[in-house]
């Protein structure tokens, strides 16, 4: 007669256990799943002698923001409202931002925390098909740029000024006024011309 | 039938009950178990694969008649400005003429740098 009983009290025991174990592991899962499927990028950029700071979410999962890491060891607290799908997050700081912890708008005590990608510089492309004019250092005096060749126009300034001449398909030459720089150029490629004032001239390029 | 023997036989019946019951159980629990992993596993999967994605996110920058403008793979495109402004998932903004800022998740984390 003990036996059966006996034979009941374990299994009730070991059906709890087992019980006990399944939900331990769900409630971990959960938070893995959760936390696998928050989807943030955060991306710096210097400007202007601080940091331009930029969080998207790349997921559907909303996320709030609530620490920005810094190079220097500190940290600064935010508490953002939730990003949802491709929603982006802007902030300025002094410091370069390493880091940035964000917890799930659903669970807010999931969280994870990513790296801030850094930035480079890469060059502005000049479709094969045209030159990129570039004007620098304009200041008392307009100027004026005359082109021919492939294309032909005309040009009078008196501010800096970057323009496409396009379509053009061969080298076009260059008349200067005011300007120094190149006499001529190809497709493709980039020309810089600085402004050069004469002296006395203060009048605008149709006075001269 | 003697009361040893009865004994025996009723033993051997409460032990076989009771292995059923065993392996039931373990059967109960190991489908469970694979049933609970999957969702977490489908996220390992899908998190890798977004990484992955991510890892080859990059911007490009070209002049058009209206200015330069900013485009990534996935034809997402924006003016190029100068303050950082977002493209897709880069910020961008245009250092001078010819040359612009950028920072994309292709690229090495900030504190590499």
């Amino acid at each position: 007669m003990t036996e059966p009983i006996g034979l009941v009290i374990a299994m009730i025991i070991l059906t709890t256990a087992i019980g006990i174990g399944l939900y331990g592991y769900w409630t971990y899962t959960n938070h893995v799943t959760l936390q696998n499927y928050l989807w943030p990028i955060a991306e710096v950029v210097p400007y202007k002698g601080d940091y331009y700071l930029g969080v998207v979410n790349t997921g559907y999962e909303p996320f709030t923001i609530k620490q920005i890491y810094l190079s220097g060891g500190s940290t600064i607290s935010a508490n953002t409202k939730p990003l949802t799908h491709n929603q982006w997050w802007f902030t300025e700081t002094s410091q370069l931002p390493t880091a940035v912890k964000v917890c799930s708008a659903v669970e807010p005590g999931i969280c994870t925390v990513v790296p801030v990608h850094g930035w480079s510089m890469a060059e502005v492309g000049v479709p094969p098909d045209a030159i990129l004019v570039v004007v620098n250092g304009s200041g008392d005096c307009g100027w004026s740029l005359t082109w021919y060749g492939w294309s032909g126009g005309t040009i009078s300034y008196d501010k800096d000024i970057t323009f496409l001449i396009q379509p053009v398909y061969g080298d076009v030459h260059f008349i200067l006024n005011n300007l120094l720089g190149p006499s001529e150029a190809s497709p493709g490629s980039v020309v810089v011309f600085n402004v050069n004032c004469p002296s006395n001239n203060g009048l605008p390029p149709w006075l001269w | 039938m003697s009361p040893k023997i009865r004994a025996r036989v009723g033993n051997r019946g409460i032990s076989s009950v009771f292995t059923a019951v065993i392996m039931a159980l373990t059967i109960a629990a190991v489908i469970a178990a694979i049933a609970v992993s999957w969702p977490m596993m489908k996220s390992n999967f899908d998190k890798s694969s977004w990484s992955g994605s991510m890892g080859l996110y990059k911007v490009g920058f070209t002049y058009t008649k209206s200015g330069a403008y900013a485009y990534t793979q996935n034809g997402v495109s924006a003016p190029l400005n100068g303050t950082p402004g977002f493209v897709g998932y880069c910020i961008a903004y245009q250092y001078n003429a010819t040359t612009a800022i950028y920072s994309c998740p292709s690229n090495q984390p900030s504190y590499q740098r």
